[in-house]
C-alpha cells in the first residue's frame, strides 16, 4: 500500500502541471472543454490526495512501524487519536495534510463558486494546482512519507509527549485549514486581476472562504495558546516566538482585509488596497508554513540546517508569488484598480476602517520586523540578533489599545460622514458606562498600578459597550417597525444583518480575550518555590500547602507508559480550602539502546502536568519539577544489577518480573521520603476571560458566516426587490 | 482648499507618519536586541555586561543542580568547544543531554549567568532529517 | 511491488485520466459568452450591495447615528445611485423575452449569494414622492 500512496502524489503532481496548463489554455483560447478538465484535475488530485492521506493514516492507526515516518513518531504505546495527530508531527505528513486541506477546501470553493466568475476561475484554479503541485512535489522528492523498510522494528519511537494533549492534535489542522481556506481568495484575486475584472464579485463569492479561513486560524492560534498554559510549565501563552509569530501575521492582514472589504463594496474605494491585502495573507500563509520547517530562524521549533532543500524550495516560492503580485497589482493599477470614490470625511466610518486597517498593518509590520529581525541584523551588522517579548510588547500593546478603541468607534459612525455632535449623541452612553466602569476600577482594584492596562480595560469596556448598545438599539429600532417582542426582534436583527452584528459579536469576544491578557500579564503574581512537604508559599493571597508527594506508574496497552511523581497541594485563602491541586511530571522510558535497563525510565522525556485551577476571577496554577537525584544512586546500581543478570542467564521473563518490582519500589520510596521540590507558583486573574472571549469570537464567527435565512423566502423578497426596483427606474 | 490637494496633504503626511515610527521601530530594534552567538564565538570576542543569545547543544552528564538553579555546560552544534551557563528560572520540559537549546546571558568573570527565565529548549527532532537522528529518543 | 499494488495504480491512473478527460472527449461547446457577462455579473453585485447601503442609512437614521436632514439627503444619493446601476443592467441584460427575465434572475442571485441583508420594510414603501428628485 505504501507504493500505492506514493504513485497516488506521483499521479497528483502530474495532474496539478496538466491541470493548470489546461486551465489556462482554455481559459486564453475560450476552449470551456478544457477549463472544464482543469477543474476535474483539481478534484482528481483532492481525490489521490485523500487516497494517500487515508492509507498513511492508516498506517498509523495499526502501528505499521515498516513506515519510517510511523517508527519515528508513533509507539505501541500511542494511544489510537494522537497515533492519528501524530502523522502531521512529522515532516512528510504535515506536507501531505496540506496538501490534502489545500486540494479539498479549492475543490469545495469551485463547486459552490460554479457558474460564477467563469472568466476568473480558470485562472484561480491554475494558481491552486500550482500551489498544490509545489507540495505534491516536495512530497515527491524531497519529504517521502511512504519510505518502508523491509524490516520493521519491534516498537516506535513514540509521539513527543509534549504533544500528546487534544489542543495539539487540533491545532495544526486549524492552521493548515486556515492557510489553505486562505489560498481561496489569494487565487481568486490573482485570477480577478489577471483579467482585469476586480469589481464587487470576486469579493462577494470568496467572503465566505476568506472568514472561514481567519476562523480557522484564529481557532488554531488560540488553541496553541492554550496549549502552552496548560501544557508546558512556564505558565505563559504567548512568548512572540518566531513559529507563534507566523501564524499570527495572515491573520493579522487577513483581519484587515475582512474589514477594508467592505469598504470597497459600498464605495468601491480602496482596490488596491483590498487586492495587496489579500495578496499578502496568502504569501504570509506560506511563509508561516515555511518558518516552522525551514530552520531559517532560532526558535522553540525551527532548526537551523544548512542547505535545506525544503526551506530553499519555499524561499523560490515565496519569491514568485511576491514578484507575480507585485507585477500583477503595478500594471492594473491604473485601469482596474482605480478607486470609484474617494474619501469624504475623515468622520465617517470608511475613515475608522481604514484607521484599523493601519493600525493592524502596523501591529503586522512590527511582529514582521521582530521575527524576521536575526536575518536583518545578520544583512546590516553582519551578526545575528534577536529581539525578545519585552520589544515585541512595547509596540504592540499601545497599537492594540488603539484598534480596540477604533472597534468602539467604527459601529457608531455614520458611513460617509457625520459630525461630533451626532457622533457624541450616539457614543455617550458607552462613554459614561466607560467612565463608570473607570471609577469602579481605581476605587475598588489596584487596576491603576499599571497605566497601560487600565487604558486597555477603559477602551475595551468601551468598545463592549458599544457593540451591546447597537444590539440593543438595532432591536428597539426593529421593534418598532415590526412590532415583534424583544427576543424575536433581537434574533430577526441579527438574522438579517449576519455580518454587521456578527462581527460585533467579534468585537465583544476580542476586548474581553484583550481585558484578560492586561490583567493577566501586568497582575500576575508568580514565585518558585522550594518546598518540602508541609511547607506553604504564599502567592498573591492565597497559600499553597506542599501536602504529600505522589507517585504513580502509567500503564497502557500493556506497556508502561509514564512514571508520574508529583504532590497534592492544596490552595486557601484566608483558611479556607479554594483548591486541592496536582501537579506532576510524567517521565516517559525511552528506547535508546546505550542506556541502562532502569535508568531509561527516568532519562527520557518528562512533561509537566499543570496543577490548575481556572475561575472567573484568577487562575491558580501550579508547575512541579520534582528532585529525583536521590533516586538516581539506585537507579544506576539497578542498571549494573540488570545488566549483569543479562548476561548471567537470567531468563527476560524474570527479569521483566524484577523490573516491575524495582520500579514499583522506586516509586513507592518517592512516595515515602521525597527531597523538597521545586515548583513555580503564578495567581493570575482573569485568565479565564481569554478563553472566554475566544469562544464568544468563533460564535460571532460563525453567525457571521452562516447563510442567510433560506432560498425560498429569499426568491420571494427577491421577486419584490426586483419589482420595487423597476418601480425605482420608473420613477 | 480643493479636495485633491487636501488628499495630497493626507497622503504625505500619513507617510511621513509611518516612515517616523517605522524609524524609530528599526532604531530601537538594533539597541534592545541581543547577538545570537554559539559558544566559540563567546569564548573568541565576549564582552562582560553584553547579553548575548547563546545557542548549541547540551553537553551530555553537565546539567547539576545548584542551590536553586542548574549549571550545564553548551557545546557549539558542530563541534566540542563549550561553555559553562549558570542559570535559574524556568527550566523547559524537553531540557536534558544532547538538546538545542537557546539561552539569554553575560559574562560573568569565568562562566555566563543565564537571564531568569530565558531558557529554551527546542522541540527535538520535529522536522529533523531522521538519518541524523543518533539513537536519541524523540 | 507486489502485484495488487501495481494493479491498484493502473486503476488509479486510468481512473485519473478519464475523469480528466472526459471534458475534452466530450467537445463541451463554447457557451455562447456574452461579452458583457462580466461586467453584468458585477453589476448585480453592485446593486445589491447598493441596495444594502441604502437599508443600511434608513438603519442608521433609525438608530440615531443620522440625522433625518442627513438621511434624507443620503437616501436621495443613494437611490440615484441604484437608477444608474439598473439602467445599464437593464441596456445589458433587457429582461429576456418573458419579460421576467431580470426578476428572475435577480431571485436566483440572491438565492445564491445567501447572506444579503433584505429589506425590513419595502424600500419604495413611502410612495412615489419620496422617490422624486430634486
Amino acid at each position: 500500500m505504501a507504493t500505492v500512496g506514493q504513485a497516488c502524489l506521483l499521479i497528483a503532481l502530474g495532474l496539478c502541471g496538466y491541470g493548470a496548463v489546461a486551465s489556462i489554455y482554455g481559459a486564453r483560447s475560450g476552449r470551456d472543454a478544457f477549463v472544464l478538465s482543469g477543474r476535474r484535475s483539481l478534484f482528481a488530485v483532492a481525490g489521490l490526495a485523500t487516497v494517500a492521506f487515508v492509507i498513511l493514516e492508516a498506517a498509523f492507526l495499526r502501528s505499521d512501524f515498516h513506515y519510517t515516518v510511523v517508527a519515528t513518531h508513533s509507539s505501541l504505546t500511542t494511544p489510537w487519536y494522537y497515533r492519528l495527530a501524530a502523522m502531521w508531527s512529522s515532516q512528510e505528513g504535515s506536507l501531505l495534510l496540506w496538501l490534502f486541506l489545500l486540494a479539498v477546501w479549492s475543490s469545495v470553493a469551485l463547486v459552490l463558486l460554479r457558474g460564477r466568475l467563469r472568466d476568473v476561475a480558470p485562472y484561480a484554479t491554475a494558481v491552486q494546482l500550482g500551489l498544490a503541485g509545489f507540495f505534491s512535489g516536495l512530497l515527491v522528492f524531497t519529504a517521502q512519507p511512504f519510505e518502508t523498510v523491509p524490516v520493521a522494528p519491534s516498537d516506535g519511537i513514540g509521539l513527543n509527549p509534549l504533544l500528546r494533549h487534544p489542543s495539539m492534535m487540533i491545532h495544526p489542522v486549524m492552521l493548515y485549514s486556515g492557510y489553505t481556506l486562505f489560498s481561496v481568495p489569494f487565487a481568486f484575486v490573482v485570477g480577478a486581476l489577471v483579467v482585469r475584472r476586480v469589481d464587487a464579485e470576486w469579493i462577494r463569492a470568496t467572503r465566505f472562504f476568506s472568514l472561514a479561513a481567519w476562523l480557522c486560524l484564529g481557532f488554531g492560534i488560540i488553541l496553541g495558546a492554550r496549549w502552552s498554559y496548560s501544557e508546558l510549565g512556564w505558565g505563559g501563552y504567548w512568548a512572540w516566538d518566531p513559529v507563534e509569530n507566523a501564524s499570527l501575521l495572515p491573520w493579522l492582514t487577513g483581519t484587515a482585509f475582512l474589514h477594508s472589504v467592505m469598504i470597497q463594496e459600498k464605495r468601491g474605494m480602496l482596490k488596491i488596497w483590498n487586492a495587496s491585502l489579500v495578496l499578502a495573507t496568502g504569501i504570509l500563509a506560506i511563509l508561516g508554513t515555511f518558518l516552522v520547517r525551514s530552520g531559517i530562524l532560532d526558535s522553540i521549533h525551527a532548526f537551523v540546517e544548512e542547505g535545506n532543500t525544503i526551506a530553499w524550495a519555499f524561499t523560490a516560492l515565496i519569491s514568485v508569488l511576491v514578484v507575480l503580485s507585485v507585477y500583477l497589482v503595478i500594471t492594473r493599477r491604473n485601469d482596474v484598480l482605480r478607486s470609484e470614490a474617494r474619501l469624504d470625511s475623515m468622520f465617517s466610518r470608511e475613515a475608522a476602517f481604514l484607521a484599523n486597517n493601519l493600525v493592524l498593518v502596523g501591529v503586522t509590520f512590527v511582529v514582521f520586523w521582530g521575527t524576521f529581525f536575526p536575518l536583518i541584523s545578520e544583512a546590516v551588522t553582519g551578526s545575528k540578533a534577536a529581539v525578545g517579548p519585552p520589544w515585541f510588547d512595547r509596540y504592540v500593546v499601545p497599537l492594540v489599545l488603539i484598534l480596540v478603541l477604533l472597534s468602539g468607534i467604527g459601529p457608531v459612525i455614520a458611513w460617509r460622514r457625520t459630525t461630533v455632535a451626532r457622533l457624541w449623541g450616539t457614543v455617550r452612553g458607552p462613554v459614561i458606562f466607560s467612565a463608570v466602569v473607570a471609577a469602579l476600577l481605581l476605587v475598588g482594584t489596584n487596576a491603576a498600578q499599571d497605566t497601560e492596562s487600565l487604558i486597555l480595560f477603559l477602551a475595551a469596556t468601551f468598545a463592549i459597550a458599544v457593540a451591546v448598545h447597537e444590539l440593543w438599539r438595532g432591536m428597539r429600532a426593529r421593534q418598532l417597525m415590526t412590532g415583534e417582542g424583544p427576543p424575536r426582534a433581537l434574533v430577526g436583527l441579527v438574522r438579517r444583518n449576519r455580518r454587521r452584528y456578527g462581527g460585533y459579536i467579534v468585537h465583544i469576544g476580542v476586548s474581553l480575550i484583550f481585558i484578560g491578557v492586561a490583567a493577566s500579564s501586568a497582575f500576575q503574581h508568580e514565585r518558585d518555590a522550594v518546598l518540602r512537604p508541609g511547607q506553604s508559599a504564599r502567592v498573591g493571597g492565597y497559600t499553597y500547602t506542599y501536602l504529600r508527594p505522589t507517585a504513580k506508574i502509567e500503564q497502557r496497552a500493556g506497556e508502561l507508559e509514564r512514571i508520574s511523581l508529583g504532590s497534592k497541594i492544596r490552595v486557601t485563602k484566608g483558611g479556607k480550602q479554594v483548591a486541592m491541586l496536582s501537579p506532576t511530571r510524567g517521565y516517559y522510558p525511552t528506547n535508546a539502546p546505550m542506556l541502562g535497563v532502569l535508568s531509561r525510565y527516568f532519562i527520557g522525556d518528562s512533561t509537566s502536568e499543570v496543577g490548575l485551577k481556572a475561575g472567573w476571577r484568577r487562575d491558580l496554577w501550579i508547575a512541579e519539577q520534582p528532585d529525583i537525584s536521590n533516586l538516581m544512586p539506585i537507579v544506576r546500581k539497578g542498571d549494573a544489577v540488570f545488566a549483569k543478570a543479562a548476561a548471567g542467564g537470567v531468563s527476560a521473563q524474570m527479569r521483566a518480573i524484577f523490573l516491575g518490582q524495582a520500579l514499583n519500589g522506586l516509586v513507592a520510596r518517592y512516595r515515602a521520603s521525597a527531597p523538597p521540590a521545586q515548583f513555580r507558583i503564578i495567581v493570575s486573574p482573569l485568565t479565564g476571560w481569554i478563553w472566554f472571549g475566544a469562544m464568544i469570537v468563533l460564535f460571532g464567527g460563525f453567525v457571521a458566516i452562516w447563510p442567510a435565512p433560506g432560498a425560498a423566502r429569499g426568491l420571494v423578497r427577491a421577486r419584490y426587490t426586483a419589482r420595487v426596483a423597476r418601480d425605482l427606474s420608473r420613477a | 482648499m480643493d479636495p485633491a490637494r487636501k488628499r495630497l496633504i493626507r497622503l504625505v503626511v500619513a507617510l511621513t507618519v509611518a516612515l517616523l515610527l517605522a524609524g524609530a521601530l528599526a532604531y530601537t530594534s538594533f539597541s534592545a536586541s541581543s547577538s545570537a552567538v554559539t559558544p566559540s564565538q563567546l569564548l573568541r570576542s565576549a564582552t562582560p555586561g553584553r547579553s548575548y543569545q547563546l545557542t548549541g547543544k547540551v553537553v551530555g552528564g553537565s546539567i547539576a543542580h545548584v542551590g536553586d538553579g542548574i549549571t550545564f555546560r553548551v557545546r557549539d552544534r558542530a563541534g566540542t568547544a563549550s561553555v559553562p551557563v549558570r542559570y535559574t528560572g524556568e527550566i523547559p520540559d524537553p531540557f536534558r543531554d544532547g538538546r538545542e537549546v537557546i539561552v539569554t546571558v553575560h559574562k560573568d568573570g569565568g562562566t555566563y549567568v543565564g537571564e531568569k527565565d530565558s531558557l529554551v529548549t527546542k522541540c527535538p527532532s520535529k522536522f529533523a532529517d531522521p538519518s541524523k537522528a543518533t539513537g536519541q529518543p524523540a | 511491488m507486489d502485484i495488487a499494488a501495481l494493479l491498484i495504480v493502473i486503476a488509479l491512473v486510468g481512473l485519473a485520466v478519464w475523469f480528466v478527460g472526459q471534458p475534452l472527449r466530450r467537445g463541451a461547446a463554447a457557451r455562447a459568452r456574452a461579452a458583457d457577462e462580466g461586467r453584468i455579473a458585477d453589476l448585480r453585485a453592485a446593486r445589491l450591495a447598493k441596495y444594502g447601503e441604502i437599508r443600511d442609512a434608513e438603519m442608521d437614521y433609525r438608530t440615531g447615528k443620522l440625522s433625518e436632514e442627513d438621511w434624507r439627503v443620503l437616501d436621495r444619493q443613494l437611490r440615484a445611485e441604484a437608477v444608474d446601476i439598473l439602467h445599464e443592467l437593464d441596456t445589458l441584460a433587457p429582461g429576456g423575452a418573458d419579460g421576467h427575465g431580470e426578476e428572475a434572475a435577480t431571485a436566483a442571485d440572491v438565492a445564491q449569494a445567501g447572506s444579503e441583508p433584505e429589506a425590513q420594510q419595502p424600500v419604495g414603501a413611502r410612495g412615489p414622492a419620496t422617490i422624486a428628485r430634486p
